[in-house]
């Protein structure tokens, strides 16, 4: 199916296709990334992920289809296009006997910035990833991951409105990591869209808004994180009762006889033992609370309440598990 | 400021080679004046002129290459190509920006050459000077071309061959340059005009590195996914046939118009065949290129399947016309005359070995692609039509490799089988190892 372009979205690609000498790394591709998103770009290696990245960057033509990033048609204008993007390769290089002021003064100018602003946006950029002490420095001595900054930086400098980042963290140590999810996170806020290819789920899962999963160059699921696979309209919580000194018998018949009287809330799952109840219910607060109130009337001992929402973890391996496994693999 | 120009000026130019520079050669040509006082002022011009030879031909050029070939090792082309500067910003910023300390030291030489006595032999030290510098900017220019041309093909060993580009040259510029600075005042004929040596070269090398530089330009448009058709490619396919066309005139001592059709016609004929292969293998092509191609024309997308076709196919239909047309004006031979020449059945088997290379390309893993076609057509050319002329076959020689004396039309429908054979069983590997594409 192609995308429908709005003026919400961010990125529409349809149809796209590429080939490497023997292989289709991407086939028939189609999604959009909504404005002021961030996207999760999960799949295993060889899904094409990259390749997606680089043709949405103009780095690759690809055989067929089409890719609009904030209205430009990136095929046909890809120096257009780079205006309005920020890239960060996975492997990506810097001019080693430059310093990084050097360096980031050097990315804005390639992004054809006034040399008014050079100064002020070399130190914005500098301010945000920490680098201030290093503007000096030469970029050869530098540790990875202050070069990883650094090249974080080249792609930011000129306030793209959509930022590609390829395996951002890696090379990064845990501190560096916290700090990049945060700057992610700040950027998101400040509206910038941004599309995060990288295998460390748990810190895509704190700043994702939206997940795109691939294998085998095709897209097999593309929605916004919370959003559920129950109907529009409905959640889930879950509730942890005091299971200890026997209260766990027989839960799950006292659980049914008190939503009895709700109408539209379900017991999803059970687990007795342990005293996790999942329940799915309409969204709205007042069957939250009249769920929470049946459940003390039945003098269920709850000790927590709270809405369910799988991670991204859980909910790649979901898609993994469904989607078919029989399909090409790119490089 | 041109963004690439400083940047490359920023590595380039420090205060420590700005002082180092004149300094050195200062000493070098001090030292080389006192060795010899009664012929300093010669001596000093000869080195002058090598320094400006070595340091901004030989070093600017190395230097030139590998502002690209780094780009590409260090993995930092992928941030020039993200960047909003247009290929011909580009393109100037490296030419002079990444050579900007080889020119300050080779322009220091070539100022102490000109102001030298010697440099009066050669008749105008300015034309002298200007023509050095404008080939200076063609060795320049034409290894930028060439890097970003195999920087597109992926073997990194492919990429680093260029560095003998810079040597080839020089072997032709610098004799050149130096008969001239030893006053050898030569007139070529070119279409039969006398044209005065220096004002030759001057115009020679001024037209040539016009070339080179919208050639850095085209391939930097390609590099930065400009698209482009490859109509530059065929001006220069006609340019380099009518350049090398006015020699073949004059030493036919004819000024005829028949005379200048058939040199037109075999210097194009020359050019086509050799533009073919180098384009055919060097160029990022193979299936991919015709997939995509295929799907331009499929789409009816009739430009964007024109900005799609590689250099090969211009420069082999630029043949094939040169081979008719000299067929046409009888300086082809027809198998009549013993050695003649038989551009068609050549041409057709350019063909042969353009299908031969697409079959190799076309393999579900291709290794080594270069390499096979060049021995099967070592095989073809040389070893089979070898063989049979040795076993005493040699109108089947002839059969197999038309520049065998022999029958011309014979040969010319078996150099069409050929390529027929071998373009067809390239377009049924494609069919096959990309079939899978289609179904799935």
């Amino acid at each position: 199916m192609i995308p429908g372009n709005t003026s919400s979205d961010a990125v529409r690609v349809c149809n796209l296709s590429f080939e490497y000498p023997g292989v289709r790394a991407l086939d028939n591709v189609s999604f959009v990334v909504p404005r002021g998103s961030v996207t999760a770009l999960v799949g295993p290696n060889g899904a094409g992920k990259t390749t997606l990245l680089r043709c949405m960057a103009a780095l690759e033509q690809p055989l067929e289809g089409e890719i609009e990033v904030e209205g430009v048609d990136v095929l046909e204008h890809p120096r257009e296009c780079h205006r309005r993007i920020g890239y960060l390769s996975d492997f990506f290089g810097l001019y080693g006997a430059l310093t990084v002021r050097q360096c980031l003064s050097y990315a804005a100018r390639s992004q054809g910035m006034a040399d008014s602003g050079i100064d002020h946006a070399v130190t914005n950029v500098a301010a945000r990833l920490n680098l201030m002490p290093k503007l000096g420095a030469l970029v050869d001595n530098l540790s990875r991951g202050q070069r990883q900054r650094v090249a974080i930086g080249q792609a930011l400098i000129h306030s793209p409105a959509l930022l590609i980042l390829d395996e951002p963290a890696s090379g990064l140590d845990p501190e560096a990591r916290h700090e990049l999810a945060g700057l992610f996170q700040h950027l998101r806020d400040s509206g910038m869209t941004l599309i995060v290819s990288s295998h460390i789920l748990a810190e895509l899962d704190q700043y994702s808004t939206h997940m795109l999963v691939m294998r085998g160059g095709r897209i097999v699921e593309s929605r916004a994180l919370g959003e559920s696979s129950l109907p529009a309209g409905r959640i889930r919580v879950r509730v942890e009762v005091n299971a200890s000194a026997g209260e766990g018998i027989g839960l799950s018949e006292r659980m049914q006889t008190a939503i009895t009287a709700l109408a539209d809330t379900e017991m999803q799952s059970s687990d007795d033992q342990n005293g996790q109840i999942i329940f799915s219910l309409p969204a709205d607060a007042s069957a939250r609370v009249a769920l929470l109130r049946a459940l003390i009337n039945a003098q269920i001992p709850v000790i927590t309440f709270t809405d369910e929402r799988e991670n991204l973890h859980e909910s790649y391996l979901r898609t993994m598990k469904s989607a078919p496994s029989n399909q090409a693999s790119a490089p | 400021m041109n963004p690439e120009l400083r940047r490359n000026l920023w590595l380039e130019i420090t205060t420590h080679r700005l002082l180092a520079m004149p300094v050195i050669l200062g000493l070098a040509f001090l030292a080389l004046a006192a060795v010899d006082r009664p012929n300093a002022a010669e001596h000093v011009a000869w080195l002058g002129l090598a320094g400006f030879t070595v340091l901004s031909m030989f070093w600017g050029a190395r230097l030139a290459g590998q502002s690209i070939i780094d780009e590409i090792t260090d993995k930092t082309w992928d941030w020039q190509r993200l960047s909003t500067l247009g290929p011909w910003t580009m393109t100037w910023g490296k030419l002079f920006g990444a050579t900007a300390f080889s020119w300050y030291g080779g322009i220091i030489c070539l100022v102490v050459f000109l102001a030298s006595p010697v440099a009066a032999k050669t008749g105008s030290p300015i034309k002298f000077g200007l023509a050095l510098i404008l080939m200076a900017i063609m060795m320049h220019a034409a290894i930028i071309a060439a890097a970003l041309h195999v920087s597109r093909n992926s073997a990194a060993a492919h990429r680093r061959s260029i560095g003998v580009l810079p040597l080839l040259l020089l072997f032709y510029v610098v004799p050149f340059a130096m008969a001239r600075a030893w006053g050898q005042k030569d007139s070529p004929s070119w279409y039969g005009l006398e044209i005065d040596g220096l004002n030759f070269l001057l115009a020679s090398a001024a037209a040539f590195a016009a070339w080179a530089v919208i050639g850095a330009y085209r391939a930097m448009c390609q590099s930065l996914a400009v698209r482009t058709a490859p109509f530059v490619w065929l001006a220069f396919l006609i340019f380099v046939t009518a350049y090398a066309a006015g020699f073949g005139v004059a030493s036919n001592g004819q000024n005829d118009d028949a005379a200048s059709g058939r040199s037109l016609a075999l210097a194009g004929w020359m050019t086509g065949v050799m533009g073919c292969y180098i384009m055919l293998f060097t160029e990022a092509t193979g299936p991919v290129a015709v997939r995509r191609i295929l799907q331009k024309i499929r789409l009816q997308q009739w430009q964007r399947a024109l900005q799609e076709l590689p250099c090969w196919p211009v420069a082999w239909l630029f043949a094939l016309v040169s081979a008719m047309l000299l067929a046409a004006s009888g300086a082809a031979g027809t198998g009549s005359d013993e050695g003649a020449f038989a551009p068609i059945p050549w041409t057709l088997l350019v063909a042969r070995d353009i299908g031969i290379f697409l079959f190799f390309a076309a393999a579900a893993k291709p290794k080594r692609v270069v390499g096979t076609t060049l021995v099967y057509m070592l095989l073809l050319d040389w070893i089979v039509p070898g063989l049979l002329g040795a076993m005493g076959f040699a109108q089947l020689a002839g059969l197999v490799f038309p520049l065998v004396p022999g029958d011309f039309w014979a040969q010319s429908a078996s150099a069409l089988a050929q390529a027929a054979l071998a373009v067809w069983l390239a377009w049924r590997r494609m069919q096959i190892n990309f079939a899978s594409y289609a179904s799935s």
